[in-house]
């Protein structure tokens, strides 16, 4: 800092030697008392000249930061969009290994005994993970389309349950416009059938209900569980994860519901939508 | 080899099953005994039919097929079956047992059962085998419940019921809410495998749960005893560094 006071103060020493020589010397044919004219003037002259310095030298600098800041409020902002990009990323769904391998292995199974069916799994599974592919490219999806995607998920989880698995769906019929992040109900379906239809012999129903209030698509989902065998932790990774998405695309906490009825478990998603549904 | 050998198949998802059973219907060294769904079927099937062989599917409702082998008295061969699971697969070659991914080939099947007709052959047990597959740190997780058998009937506890733990020799006593259960395991197991924030292992006979705890109290110089939150307000004795295990967790 010092250096620097010392490096302008020479500069503006040396700018003012030259501006005043060289007033002093445009000025001298048309001045008949050059005394006069230096030592009245001088003073006053090297004053302005010094003042101009330090004018140019604040407009400089104004220009300088203000760019500089521009610059640096333009990559905050990228750099916040990126963090943003990169938690979404994080915080959806991947695809369970475990559904995955096996569905593949119903599918080797039914080969055997029904190609027809097995061909049908495929389809559906390839389906399934067609859409799950896609929520790369796209934040936002019509209800009616992730509904249809929930649905072709149980139909394969249905294939391997068989009976022990039921799936009753309550849906007011326009709701299915509105508009919801994608992939976003499956991880709760997965859960459903983890805690439910896999820890128990009996039939579990997973009941799905869902209701328009005005802004508001409220999506509900209970699934019965066997509370003798596993002890239900409230929120694991899958509804963190949700409960965070939720928060960075809305801006708003408390999105999601969790209820333990001590035999079923509640789920409820509130998705505020830009226009009203009805 | 003449004798065929007698196998259970233990798998919850009917499609695998028959998958198995088309896979072995012709094979000329397997007679199929019996299929279960769950793991409480598999204990009862596999203790009163002495199987030769076992498939067991590691990932089945009420009880895994892990918890499975704890329960049993007879100790058959066993070939594992799981679709993922990264923990069991380390432990399975760590211990060199036998597993199948699913979905699995007849070939992997064939060589898999051609491995433990070898062993049977050399007379090899697989007691000892997966009593260590047991014994091992489930992984990533603390357990949340532990599943026990008295006489006939399988109880799984889950871990929040648990008021505390006692050690007998090569049993551990574990005492809940509704009874007390005995159990094959040591201390150890159980001082590593619990949630450190929840139990404390305050004495080398003694594991409590926190929230079971009423109070503590000192009867001799540096020595203390807890009382829990029962009826007869059980006394445990506390040893030194365990009373600074409970300082450390109740912040006192």
């Amino acid at each position: 800092m010092g250096r620097l006071i010392l490096f302008h103060f020479i500069a503006a020493s040396i700018l003012c030697g030259i501006w005043v020589y060289l007033s002093y010397a445009i000025y001298q044919p048309f001045i008949y008392d050059n005394n006069n004219f230096l030592n009245d003037g001088l003073p006053s002259k090297i004053f302005v000249g010094y003042v101009m310095y330090i004018i140019y030298l604040v407009f400089f600098y104004a220009v300088n930061y203000y760019q500089s800041l521009k610059e640096k409020i333009k990559k905050e902002s990228e750099y916040k969009a990126l963090i943003r990009e990169a938690e979404l990323q994080a915080l959806k769904s991947q695809i369970n290994p475990h559904f995955l391998f096996n569905s593949l292995n119903s599918i080797s199974s039914l080969t055997v005994s029904d190609p027809e069916k097995a061909q049908e799994m495929v389809i559906n599974l390839s389906t399934f993970m067609r859409y799950s592919l896609m929520h790369n490219e796209k934040e936002m999806v019509s209800f009616s389309r992730e509904l249809e995607n929930i649905k072709l998920y149980l139909s394969i989880e249905k294939i391997r349950f068989g009976k022990k698995l039921n799936a009753e769906f309550e849906i007011d019929a326009h709701c299915l416009e509105a508009e919801i992040p994608n992939m976003i109900l499956q991880p709760l379906f997965e859960n459903a059938i983890k805690y439910g239809v896999y820890e128990t012999t009996e039939q579990v129903t997973i009941k799905t209900i869902c209701e328009c209030d005005g802004n508001l698509l409220k999506i509900t989902i209970i699934n019965q569980y066997d509370a003798s065998t596993i002890k239900r932790r409230g929120e694991g990774i899958g509804l963190r994860n949700i409960r965070k998405r939720m928060e960075i695309i809305y801006h708003q906490p408390d999105l999601i519901k969790i209820t333990d009825h001590k035999t079923s478990f509640e789920v409820q998603l509130v998705i505020p939508q830009k226009q009203a549904v009805s | 080899m003449s004798e065929k050998l007698q196998t259970l198949i233990i798998e919850d998802e009917e499609l695998a099953r028959n998958l198995l059973r088309s896979y072995l219907k012709d094979h000329p060294g397997i007679e199929v005994i019996g299929e279960c769904e769950n793991g409480f079927d598999g204990v009862k099937a596999i203790n009163e039919k002495k199987p030769d062989l076992v498939f067991l599917d590691i990932q089945m409702p009420k009880i895994t097929g892990f918890e499975m082998i704890e329960l049993l008295d007879y100790k058959p061969q066993i070939i594992f079956t799981t679709a993922y699971d990264q923990y069991a697969l380390k432990a399975f070659e760590l211990n060199a047992i036998d597993y199948l991914l699913k979905p699995f080939s007849k070939d992997r099947l064939l060589a898999a059962i051609e491995k433990v007709q070898h062993r049977i052959q050399n007379g090899e047990d697989s007691a000892e085998k997966l009593e260590e597959l047991t014994n091992l740190h489930p992984g990533y997780e603390f357990i949340e419940r532990i599943v026990v058998k008295d006489r006939h009937k399988i109880h799984i506890i889950t871990v929040d019921k648990i008021r505390y733990i006692e050690s007998l020799d090569d049993y551990v006593m574990i005492y809940t809410t509704d009874g007390r259960h005995m159990k094959q395991k040591t201390m150890k197991y159980f001082e590593n495998n619990l949630d450190p924030k929840n139990f404390i292992r305050i004495h080398r006979s003694y594991i409590v749960q926190v929230d079971n705890i009423a109070e503590i109290q000192q009867y001799e110089k540096e020595s203390y005893i807890v009382i829990l939150k029962d009826k007869d307000k059980t006394k445990l004795k506390v040893s030194k560094t365990g009373y600074k295990k409970i300082k450390e967790v109740l912040h006192f």
